[in-house]
């Protein structure tokens, strides 16, 4: 079978590094790297991926509004995408995104909003068009666990 | 009753009778004299009247003497007394004498002093008379005339006498030819006369040598006798007094003035007596009733009365509608007092919550930049192992052991980077009805078997009313419970007791009543400094590796969420009560 094309979207190239060396050494994965928002958008529409990795926090092209572009843009919207994030609980995070429309530069300043339920949670990570959350740091198991879930099975 | 004022008052009266006595005294003391001396007036013109009626009365006397001794027929007569046509000429002229002066007895003496003539009134008891001629001498020591009287078993006499001398000689120039007598008796009749003249009560008595004249007068100025007393003197031929007139006249006056006297001290003693009375009514009433109501009622602050009084229209109005307007602003200030007290209580809780919030979000607010930074970090350790654990696979043992400690101690790391985080975020509540006393009682299941561990008696003092419910998230709020009574399980250190107190708060004032836990243990207790600390994310008074300094933080944030007040009582060395109240809801 073919491999899957993965991009991942971070800024911390250690981390790319590391989750792009677990990806492939899995042998299923082919994965592209970008650091920022504007080069992961021109790597996307290049490869067309099977799944995007998009962390929340970055610097220069604001979090969220990444996503928006992918989820407006025909060629990529359908693109599955997990969201990485050293913040926390998924739906958390989903909170922040929306509240903040993805000004990173609020966070650690602003009070933190209430916390919201599972069914908000996943209502939100449907309007936001979030496939998954995941916590960083994230063990092996749960990256698989995550991809197999959108992908389907792997084998 | 009897105030001071009234005393003073009293005191006042009795000043005012003294002064109306004493006016009244000087008034009737004035009206005596005046009377006494309309008295001494009265008497003194009587006395003079009475002399000019007594020397009217006397005066015919005078008269028969003074005339009929200037005569040339008593010269003729006493030349040759014996002649029988001269002794019929001297009793017709005699006799007509006597009828004419209303004189009783005549004597005529001759040159050498001998009686040669003596005629007196018929029916009247002749006069022995005893001789003149020793006393001549006396008789006319004043001239040619005298006047003396004699008393005898008949009464008072008078006489006069006269030296005789021709007609023509009425100076009486020549010697005297010879002595001419009469006599007058005061008897009854005269005696009466003068009494009618005199307008009084005449007497005439013998004066004895032994008994002095006496002013029948009563001489005391302060009595004023009702009658006037007027006296004179008939003195004898030796010039001794020997009978004395008393006249008695009565002084209408003096019956005046006993009844001024009378009816100036009945006046005093009636207007004393009225003044008396009406004075103390009016004090009573006026005064010491108004003014013991005053005093009862500041005393008693009854102010139903003062209310009453303030409507007289006096000074006592005046003064308890001051006192009344005084104590109403004594009850609204004592209220602002409370108020105020209250309001700043308040202010003081809510200052202290707020500051405990703050420090909160700051932590918060800390915590999710902090949370970012790290976990980052460690999320790229947890991926490199499990890389080189791809990478290594005939790891040995050994190598193994060392992946395994740097996950293990990323996933510690990170559980501790969770842990502020969940601190720091609200967590959704999931709020539900519950039975305070139920959910007391699962935490105490809960907690029990950790608290009797320790060797630690629990006492249970709960609520035994009508069921109260809280509205809150169960598992939240007995979390939070259980983060106390570990802290207080902690704080005891070999053996104590742990009570937990809970009671309604706020009976009946309003519909939002309040209940309360206490969790209280006999711990080390707190200072106040750490008091102060106590609910501070991260402040801990364990050792290094024993906590992370949340548990109470993250408590009191679960509280706060639930609108429950906490409050901490602590002393050092004696034990701690933390206390949590929860608004409530009756069953």
């Amino acid at each position: 079978m073919a491999k899957k094309k993965v991009v991942i979207i971070d800024d911390e190239e250690d981390f790319c590094f590391l989750l792009s060396k677990l990806l492939e050494s899995s042998g299923y994965f082919e994965v592209f790297l970008a650091y920022d928002g504007e080069r992961g958008k021109n790597l996307v529409l290049e490869q067309k991926p099977d799944l995007i990795f998009l962390d929340y926090v970055m610097p220069k092209m604001r979090g969220d509004e990444i996503l928006t572009i992918f989820k407006n843009d025909e060629r990529i919207k359908r693109i599955p995408i997990i969201m990485t994030s050293g913040l926390g609980e998924a739906a958390y995070v989903a909170k922040i995104i929306q509240r903040d429309k993805g000004d990173h530069s609020l966070i650690g300043r602003l009070p933190l909003p209430r916390d919201l339920s599972r069914e908000e949670a996943l209502k939100l990570n449907q309007e936001l068009g979030v496939e998954a959350f995941l916590e960083k740091p994230f063990s092996r198991q749960m990256l698989f666990q995550a991809i197999e879930k959108i992908l389907g099975n792997l084998s | 009753m009897y105030s001071k004022i009234q005393l003073k008052l009293f005191i006042l009266l009795l000043f005012l009778v003294l002064f109306l006595g004493s006016g009244i005294l000087f008034v009737s003391q004035s009206h005596q004299r005046q009377i006494v001396a309309i008295a001494d007036d009265q008497q003194k013109q009587l006395q003079v009247f009475i002399d000019d009626i007594l020397n009217l009365k006397g005066r015919s006397l005078y008269t028969v003497v003074f005339d009929y001794t200037y005569w040339d027929e008593m010269v003729d007569f006493v030349k040759d007394p014996w002649n029988e046509e001269k002794i019929r000429w001297a009793r017709e002229n005699m006799g007509g004498a006597l009828a004419t002066y209303s004189v009783q007895h005549a004597w005529i003496l001759n040159k050498k002093k001998e009686l040669v003539f003596d005629i007196h009134e018929p029916g009247v008891t002749p006069v022995s008379f005893p001789l003149f001629s020793t006393a001549f001498p006396s008789i006319f020591s004043g001239g040619n005339f005298g006047h003396f009287y004699f008393w005898d078993e008949e009464g008072l006499l008078e006489l006069r006498g006269a030296t005789i001398h021709p007609g023509s000689d009425i100076v009486r120039k020549t010697p005297a030819q010879g002595y001419f007598f009469v006599a007058r008796r005061w008897n009854a009749i005269f005696v009466g006369e003068l009494a009618h003249l005199l307008g009084g009560k005449v007497t005439l008595a013998p004066l004895s040598a032994n008994v002095s004249v006496s002013d029948a007068r009563d001489s005391s100025a302060n009595k004023i006798s009702d009658k006037m007393y007027f006296t004179r003197e008939f003195k004898d031929l030796g010039g001794n007094p020997i009978a004395v007139l008393t006249v008695e006249r009565p002084f209408m006056l003096a019956g005046y003035a006993e009844q001024f006297s009378k009816g100036y001290r009945r006046f005093y003693a009636g207007v004393s007596i009225a003044f008396v009375i009406v004075f103390f009514l009016f004090g009573f009433f006026w005064i010491s009733m108004p003014l013991a109501k005053i005093s009862q009622a500041l005393y008693s602050e009854d102010q139903v009365a003062l209310k009453r009084l303030s409507r007289s229209h006096s000074e006592f109005g005046r003064i308890s509608e001051l006192i009344i307007r005084f104590f109403k602003q004594k009850e609204k200030l004592l209220k602002e007092i409370i108020e105020r007290r209250r309001t700043q209580r308040k202010l003081k809780d809510a200052q202290t919550q707020l500051l405990q919030s703050e420090k909160m979000v700051a932590v918060g607010q800390l915590s999710s930049g902090i949370a970012h930074e790290i976990r980052n970090p460690l999320a790229n350790i947890v991926l490199a192992v499990d890389c080189l654990r791809q990478e290594i696979p005939a790891a040995n043992e050994s190598v193994n052991r060392q992946m395994d400690i740097i996950q293990k101690s990323a996933t510690r790391a990170n559980k501790v980077v969770v842990e502020l985080l969940n601190f720091a975020r609200e967590r959704h509540l999931n709020l539900e009805q519950i039975s305070f006393n139920v959910m007391i009682g699962e935490t105490l299941d809960l907690a029990e078997s950790y608290i009797k561990a320790k060797k630690i008696a629990i006492q249970k003092n709960f609520y035994a009313g009508k069921e109260v419910f809280i509205h809150a998230d169960r598992i939240l709020v007995e979390q939070a419970l259980i983060n106390i009574l570990f802290n207080a399980v902690d704080a005891i250190e070999s053996q104590g007791m742990i009570t937990i107190n809970t009671f309604l708060k706020g009976a009946g004032e309003s519909k939002t009543q309040e209940i309360v836990v206490e969790i209280v243990d006999t711990g080390r207790g707190m200072t106040s400094e750490i008091q102060k600390k106590i609910f501070d994310p991260f402040f801990t008074t364990k050792e290094l590796g024993f906590g992370t300094g949340l548990g109470l933080s993250n408590a009191y944030m679960i509280f706060q969420r639930h609108q429950a007040r906490v409050q901490v009582r602590s002393e050092a060395g004696k034990g701690t009560t933390f206390a949590i109240t929860f608004p409530c809801q009756m069953g």
